[in-house]
């Protein structure tokens, strides 16, 4: 019925299994520069009462305090995507992130988690540039504990250099954003070529299919008719 | 649920287990006549846990699918590849419903339904934006079809599909009661295979009818201008405009599953149905609940009842048993005339009852109601007599595996 050469199948699934989890391995490699951090270590803001803490481990390249607000470049939350240029401050309140994610969508999007303990203020900036202009779509969303949605205005403001401030709000939060990045947006600056790139490959792939079937075919039919 | 699993972790398990599971059925599968169904039903799970990847994978609790509860869809193949020329997801023929959450491919009849609507300059649909008209979208659709279709024929139904797997656990819990199936005749069966191409045609006319706002500016049926601003998803006549996917079975079953497993919200699930009964909705609707019922109980009496009038089953033999793609196709039955004794164990054992195996002398014994599941290739008793080739090469024979049990019986 099925005949199976065991010494190349046993090889064949060693070689894949390597490949598979080389890159895993990989991850583990970190910038020698980056600092780590984990729950226990605190970024005080002493002239706004209030302190910035991390539930989980992470790392950072660089943090610096300055104008009573922490700016982190490249953190990261246990191996998170990174928060390439991260401002945050929290007065009459402490804060404690839990999470960050990041999805790189047509919909790009991004959801940052943390606990408020006391009724103050936060403020955030995640570096993406201000609102505004037709494609640029940055739009966002506080939700608290209870999944509620909270509006704009109400709760939060928003600011054209992308500055989020959150008011009165205690316990867990979450501020997500989504937008579209002007890579992904349909751009007619592209050539036609790369604007239809995906329909140009298929058509290039249902072309060599058929002429390979083809030949396969023909050369079927060459080896039965010699038998 | 509020985990998140690092890809970089979970698909190389994924791929080490499936490998080493294929070895070791290949390696201690002791009833040589069941080791290729073993292999198969570990194949179809397999596949499963890849059309649904996404579940796994998380991320979860992300607010912006908040109404649905844990994972975002196309997680793995949509967006990431194809960016917003082909956002919805890798076209592959599989019932890989577009609805549940976590599922990495999509289903080429959503996407001919839902690319027939946006035909003309809507650039957006449900939470993407297109940078391609519907025209290209339903030629890339159909390539990708006609593709995976000349290379690998029905073998996605028989080995890959979710809902085909169902069909399969359904044959096996009514053996498991020992109940007797049931055999169509081969006109009904016929029939029914014919009325294949009926119902994808009817569903495709049905979605032009109802975007015919969209194409020609008039509506054919009143009820189907699109109630908001021109070129939104709000401007999309809802629920209507994928009329197949009211019907299909698939949706429910997953929807049902996914709200049982605690990865989508029935809460909201139910609160998008409308009307008396739910007879409209936006996953879960009464059509489609009885039609999953009706196929259920079906498939408990005749075997892969609903492989026999999948469209998407025709589709795939569209370009993989008809001519010109029939000259063309990679994957083929082939039976040696002279090692056949007629002894019709093939024709019992299929379970979409395909006769033409039986029936035809010699030679290519494809035909569009195989779905290559290789049943009559491992329970054929006569050396050598069926073979399934890929690419002109040998993959699968009958063995002679009655003298094999013969010897093996003396030995001991």
């Amino acid at each position: 019925m099925v005949t199976i050469n065991r010494k190349k199948v046993s090889a064949g699934i060693a070689i894949i299994v390597i490949i598979l989890i080389f890159p895993w391995t990989c991850l583990n490699t970190q910038a020698e520069t980056d600092i780590t951090f984990n729950s226990a270590d605190k970024f005080s803001i002493p002239s706004y009462n209030g302190a910035i803490s991390f539930a989980v481990n992470g790392t950072y390249s660089k943090a610096t305090f300055e104008n009573d607000t922490w700016t982190f470049t490249n953190l990261r939350l246990n191996r998170s995507q990174p928060l390439e240029n991260f401002k945050i401050s929290t007065q009459n309140s402490n804060v404690t992130v839990f999470s960050y994610i990041a999805f790189n969508t047509t919909l790009q999007s991004a959801r940052l988690r943390y606990a408020v303990e006391g009724k103050g203020e936060q403020i955030f900036n995640f570096g993406l540039g201000s609102q505004g202009g037709e494609w640029s779509g940055v739009d966002w969303s506080v939700i608290t504990g209870n999944n509620v949605f909270m509006a704009e205005g109400e709760g939060w403001t928003i600011s054209n250099d992308g500055t989020l401030v959150v008011t009165g709000v205690t316990g867990n939060v979450s501020i997500v954003h989504w937008g579209f990045s002007e890579n992904s947006l349909p751009s007619s600056n592209l050539p036609s070529y790369l604007q239809h790139s995906v329909a140009i490959v298929i058509a290039m792939v249902v072309a060599v299919t058929v002429i390979v079937a083809i030949i396969i075919k023909v050369k079927s039919k060459g080896h039965s008719g010699e038998k | 649920m509020s985990w998140e699993t690092p890809s970089a972790i979970v698909l190389p398990v994924y791929v080490l287990i499936v490998l080493v599971g294929i070895y070791l059925i290949f390696r201690f599968a002791k009833n040589k006549t069941r080791k290729v169904s073993s292999l198969r039903l570990f194949i179809q799970v397999a596949a499963v846990f890849a059309v649904f990847m996404g579940l796994i994978l998380g991320p979860f609790n992300v607010p912006i699918f908040q109404p649905l509860g844990s994972s975002p869809r196309d997680r793995l193949v949509g967006t990431n590849f194809f960016g917003t020329q082909f956002p919805d997801g890798l076209s592959v023929p599989i019932l890989a419903c577009y609805y549940p959450n976590g599922r990495t491919v999509t289903c080429p009849i959503w996407q001919i339904q839902a690319y027939i609507f946006p035909f003309w300059n809507y650039p957006r649909g449900y939470e993407v934006f297109y940078s391609t008209s519907g025209l290209e979208k339903l030629a890339i659709v159909f390539g990708l079809v006609a593709v995976v279709s000349v290379v690998l024929g029905r073998f996605f139904c028989g080995w890959l599909c979710p809902f085909g797997l169902y069909m399969d656990v359904l044959t096996r819990t009514r053996k498991a009661l020992r109940l007797r199936h049931f055999r169509f005749s081969e006109k009904t069966n016929t029939a029914l295979g014919q009325s294949r191409y009926i119902i994808i045609a009817v569903f495709l006319i049905l979605s032009v009818i109802f975007a015919s706002y969209a194409i020609f500016g008039t509506q054919l049926i009143s009820g189907t201008r699109p109630s908001g601003p021109e070129g939104t998803e709000a401007g999309i006549v809802g629920n209507i405009n994928e009329p197949f996917c009211l019907v299909c079975p698939m949706r429910p079953l997953c929807v049902l599953i996914e709200c049982g497993l605690g990865s989508m919200k029935f809460s909201y699930v139910s609160q998008i149905t409308y009307g008396p009964l739910w007879i409209t909705g936006g996953y879960i609707t009464s059509i489609n609940l009885a039609i999953l019922i009706a196929i259920t109980i079906l498939a408990l009496a005749y075997r892969r009842f609903w492989c026999r009038i999948c469209p998407l089953g025709a589709l795939t033999a569209l370009f993989s048993t008809f001519t010109p793609f029939k000259q063309i196709a990679l994957t083929r039955l082939i039976k040696n005339e002279q090692k056949c004794t007629k002894c019709g164990v093939c024709k019992r054992v299929c379970p979409t009852q395909a006769t033409q195996v039986y029936e035809k002398k010699g030679g290519d014994v494809t035909e569009s109601r195989c779905i290559l599941c290789a049943r009559c290739v491992e329970i054929c008793p006569y050396e050598d007599a069926l073979e399934l080739k890929v690419a002109g090469k040998t993959v699968m024979k009958s063995r002679n595996w009655l003298e094999q049990q013969k010897i093996d019986l003396e030995e001991k």
